[in-house]
């Protein structure tokens, strides 16, 4: 019962959701008609957010009204009957709200002009907008209905087969509802841009849509939403088919960080930057430029002082010769850099070479997700001459940079340990290493904890002899610190089983050691004090 | 697939903002390739921080419901929307086989999934192992899993009580009273009487003597020990095809109800057989050398547990090759499916040894009574069991 009480929560959350972005599309649709004829929609716009608030509520009403709706078969007489008594109150709706907004504009002149079937006080431009808009809004909620509708299934069938009928179901519905969130995101975003560049070719004159930014960013927001709620009714049921049992508190934590993961989201993309005034070659030359200037000081670095040597022995050897010519000046380093564009910085530049990584990363991640799914283009385009030859060098400079690479790492590593040998041996230092205890294994912490023990235990006198076992020291630590007894005890049992043994030894287990080896250590250090201090007393 | 819509759509994007030099739905890009990724990255960290610990009783008695307790933590500082945990279960003790829970965690959250199995049936038998599988919010990629350990676990055969059986030994200085006076135990005193001519000097109580103004000898109790080696035939070919799996549990009861009945009495029991370890599928022969104490019994229990039927070593040589490891007097319990000529004729061997022996055949055997003559005829004991029942029944 409260498994379907939250379901259901989770199908009012997805009505609001798919109102919210019906809002959005009417919204950036609204602003594509005020452009086209802002002259004679200027009415309507002035009551924009009335008509907000009115799509939002018939959006509401559509999305609520979904389940009685679901019965009637599309087209069919019901349905038609439903939809004309919807209509006519959506209608009445609309009018209500224009003529709220500017007083009851339909005058009796146009109603004796209705009874002569004249519908032009009808069409007028606000009502035609309106309508326009109410059309759109309500279509794109009857669009999602379909997709909405078998991604809910709030009572689940109890057999298998009807299981798997609404698993087809569901999993159809969901790849749909992406579809269709994607192609009316890229609808609203397309029309905003390109109408914006019809207007400026038809009317010629000039049309500013503005950014594109806040509905667009809701409507996928919402978007993201929707395809979370529908993956988790999606999983229910395949949880119901494999008889997976799920904990109560699932639907809870996944609207909390769905909620959370949409909005972090939200907040990092607001954040990067969106700025872009190079193009790609423009960033590549600078890249590269910029790449060779570095490479270029980090030689004139090494190099110089090599040659400065070098010139200072031969002067040394041969003489100073005598300098006839006279010597240019030297540039300095910041010059080597190449010259920027004017207004450019090189913040402007990594920005831009930032963008353009992203942009170039995600063609060709797309190109080769297309290749993987497409198997048959790759298989035809190998076939090609020279495609394949290109594919075939392609790929051979792939497997020779790969053992490239490969070939430095390993000489780089084995250099610095040669070098580090080389360094323990002539000057006896141990290289600095700190044990990560994090990094460590339970068995190899345990190790490490005995052996923390044998040297605090040396450093009070008890030095561990190579032949003693660790009982025999333990045995003997014990006679010397009777307060550790037990503890040492338990150490010395958790070291041989992990240095004698073989069988897996869990994080409960070092944890319990490091339990003891603080115990030991406090005692010790307590004990330690009080005898000094005892010792200093009686001297 | 979806992630690759999505992806394909934020190029389309890219693309238009590229085109109409429109940089505010870089935004949208961002977020839709932000989700992609995170979502990814999130999804594959999510299987990485999980830690997982089962715990139960590895060792149950048959009947006994077994509480198995899987805690499930997240060590992570991301929180798990859902994990699908998948337990494999084994069929004898699980109805289904499985046992299958979707569960989500908090940051450093924890949870525990608790579960039971039903000991119907002696064996050992692998928990586990679990499978792990987690996915992202979104549904755009596959779900990933992991695989954890799996644990074992013993149930014990079934032991039938067993009052009395009467078990032939012949070693002296045990801890079990006998009607004979030649095993007398000079630890167990159990009175003094007058010296008789003929007793020995090192039986006088001086003490007493001193007391009683007589001579005094002390009386010992007669003891024995019974040192008891059980030999389990578990060799499929020795038994009839029609009852063999039924025959051979029933061999295989028996020999528990045995090691628990002497085990029972504190002597020392051991066990050799011919059948088939779970632990070491490789080695033809097991063998248990005789001790006496709890441990030993639990050993042999969970041993006798893990046994399978085989097509192994023939039992006869079996017998032939771990008599001369035995001490003199232990007395061999041998259960077996069918007697064979070559049986009978190891045992009349071992007992012309010194260790005296009893059959117990747990499979229906045509012409019963010329087998029972036969043992007869060599001093041998020979029981029929046809089933639990008839076990208890015989040794009341």
């Amino acid at each position: 019962m409260a498994d379907e009480r939250r379901l259901t929560v989770f199908s009012l959350t997805n009505s609001l959701l798919c109102s919210v972005m019906a809002v959005c599309l009417a919204a950036a649709a609204g602003r594509l008609i005020e452009l086209i004829g802002s002259s004679w929609l200027g009415d309507l716009f002035s009551i924009r957010n009335g008509l907000i608030v009115g799509f939002f509520l018939v959006s509401l009403e559509v999305q609520w009204s979904r389940r009685l709706m679901a019965p009637r078969a599309f087209l069919s007489l019901d349905w038609w009957k439903a939809t004309v008594g919807e209509w006519f109150f959506l209608l009445l709706g609309l009018w209500a709200l224009i003529w709220l907004a500017e007083g009851p504009d339909f005058a009796l002149e146009d109603l004796r002009a209705l009874s002569n079937w004249n519908f032009t006080g009808l069409i007028r431009a606000e009502h035609m907008a309106g309508l326009t808009l109410l059309v759109l809004v309500w279509g794109f909620n009857r669009y999602l209905v379909g997709d909405l509708m078998p991604l809910e299934n709030i009572s689940l069938p109890r057999s298998n087969e009807g299981l798997r009928d609404t698993e087809k179901a569901q999993s159809a519905a969901r790849n749909r509802l992406w579809q269709d969130v994607f192609v009316f995101g890229g609808l609203m975003v397309l029309l905003s841009l390109v109408g914006a560049a019809v207007v400026r070719m038809i009317w010629n004159t000039p049309a500013d849509i503005g950014p594109v930014g806040m509905e667009t960013l809701v409507y996928f927001f919402c978007g993201l939403g929707l395809f979370a709620i529908g993956r988790l009714m999606v999983l229910r049921v395949d949880w119901a088919l494999d008889r997976t049992r799920p904990d109560a508190g699932i639907p809870r934590r996944w609207m909390i960080y769905s909620l959370g993961f949409i909005l972090i989201l939200i907040f990092l993309a607001s954040a990067l930057p969106t700025e872009y005034s190079l193009n790609l070659l423009t960033s590549l030359s600078l890249a590269i430029q910029g790449i060779s200037s570095i490479l270029f000081v980090l030689w004139a670095l090494i190099v110089f002082p090599v040659m400065l040597l070098v010139s200072s022995l031969f002067s040394f050897l041969l003489g100073s010769p005598r300098s006839t010519q006279v010597q240019p000046a030297e540039k300095p380093i910041a010059d080597v850099l190449p010259a920027l564009p004017a207004g450019v910085t090189w913040v402007t530049v990594l920005r831009e070479i930032f963008f353009w990584v992203i942009a170039v990363l995600v063609l060709i991640y797309i190109l080769r997700q297309l290749l993987k799914f497409r198997l048959t283009i790759l298989r035809t385009v190998r076939h090609w001459a020279i495609l394949g030859w290109i594919l075939d060098r392609l790929r051979g400079w792939e497997k020779r940079l790969t053992f490239w690479r490969k070939a430095v790492s390993r000489a780089v590593q084995n250099s610095l340990l040669s070098l580090r040998e080389d360094f323990t041996r002539r000057t006896g230092w141990e290289p600095l290493g700190f044990v990560n205890l994090r990094s460590l294994t339970p068995r190899q912490s345990i190790r490490f904890y005995f052996f923390a023990l044998l040297r605090r235990g040396a450093e009070r006198g008890a030095v561990r002899r190579p032949a003693q076992t660790p009982r025999e020291y333990a045995a003997g630590l014990t006679a010397t610190e009777e307060s550790i007894g037990s503890e040492l005890r338990e150490m010395t049992l958790a070291f041989e089983e992990a240095r004698y043994t073989s069988h897996e030894i869990g994080p409960d287990k070092a944890r319990r050691v490091r339990k003891v080896w603080n115990t030991i250590r406090s005692k010790m250090r307590r004990f330690g004090s009080k005898a000094e201090k005892g010792g200093k007393g009686e001297s | 697939m979806v992630g690759y819509y999505l992806f394909v759509f934020s190029a389309f994007l890219l693309l238009l903002a590229v085109f109409f030099h429109d940089t505010s739905i870089l935004t949208v890009v961002y977020l839709l390739i932000g989700v992609f990724i995170i979502s990814r990255w999130w999804r594959d960290r999510i299987l990485a921080g999980l830690e997982f610990h089962r715990r139960l009783d590895r060792r149950a008695m048959l009947g006994e419901t077994v509480r198995i307790r899987l805690e499930v933590i997240n060590r992570s500082w991301l929180p798990i929307p859902w994990i699908r945990i998948h337990e494999s279960l084994p069929v004898e003790l699980a109805v289904p086989n499985f046992h299958r829970q979707a569960v989500g965690l908090a940051p450093r959250g924890r949870t525990v999934c608790e579960y039971t199995l039903q000991g119907h049936k002696r064996g050992y038998y692998r928990i586990g192992p679990l499978y792990v599988q987690s996915g992202d919010l979104f549904g755009m990629e596959e779900s990933r899993q992991r695989q954890a350990p799996s644990d074992n676990l013993t149930i014990y055969p079934k032991i039938v009580p067993i009052r009395r059986l009467p078990l032939p030994s012949f070693s002296p200085m045990g801890a079990l009273r006998f009607h004979q006076p030649l095993y007398e135990d000079p630890s167990r005193v159990v009175g003094k009487r007058d010296y008789q001519s003929g007793d020995s000097l090192r039986r006088i109580d001086w003490k007493a003597s001193a007391v009683a103004g007589k001579l005094q000898v002390r009386q010992f109790e007669p003891a024995i020990s019974v040192e008891v080696s059980i030999f389990l035939n578990l060799s499929a070919q020795d038994y009839e095809p029609r009852s063999r799996i039924d025959a051979a549990e029933l061999a295989i009861v028996t020999a528990a109800s045995l090691a628990f009945y002497v085990g029972g009495k504190h002597q020392p029991v051991g066990l050799e057989t011919n059948g088939m370890d779970l632990l070491e599928p490789e080695q033809a022969r097991h063998s248990i050398p005789v001790r006496r104490g709890n441990a030993q019994l639990m050993l042999l229990l969970e041993k006798l547990a893990r046994l399978q039927l085989t097509d192994g070593t023939a039992f006869a040589e079996l017998l032939r090759e771990r008599e001369p490891a035995l001490s003199w007097g232990t007395t061999l319990l041998v259960i077996t499916g069918m007697p064979e000529a070559a049986l009978f004729d190891e045992l009349l061997r071992a007992r012309q040894s010194g260790l005296p022996s009893i059959v117990f055949l747990t499979a229906p055997v045509l012409r019963f009574e010329s087998f029972e003559n036969r043992a007869h005829s060599l001093g041998i004991p020979l029981y029929e069991i046809r089933s639990e029942h008839d076990l208890e029944r015989m040794f009341l």
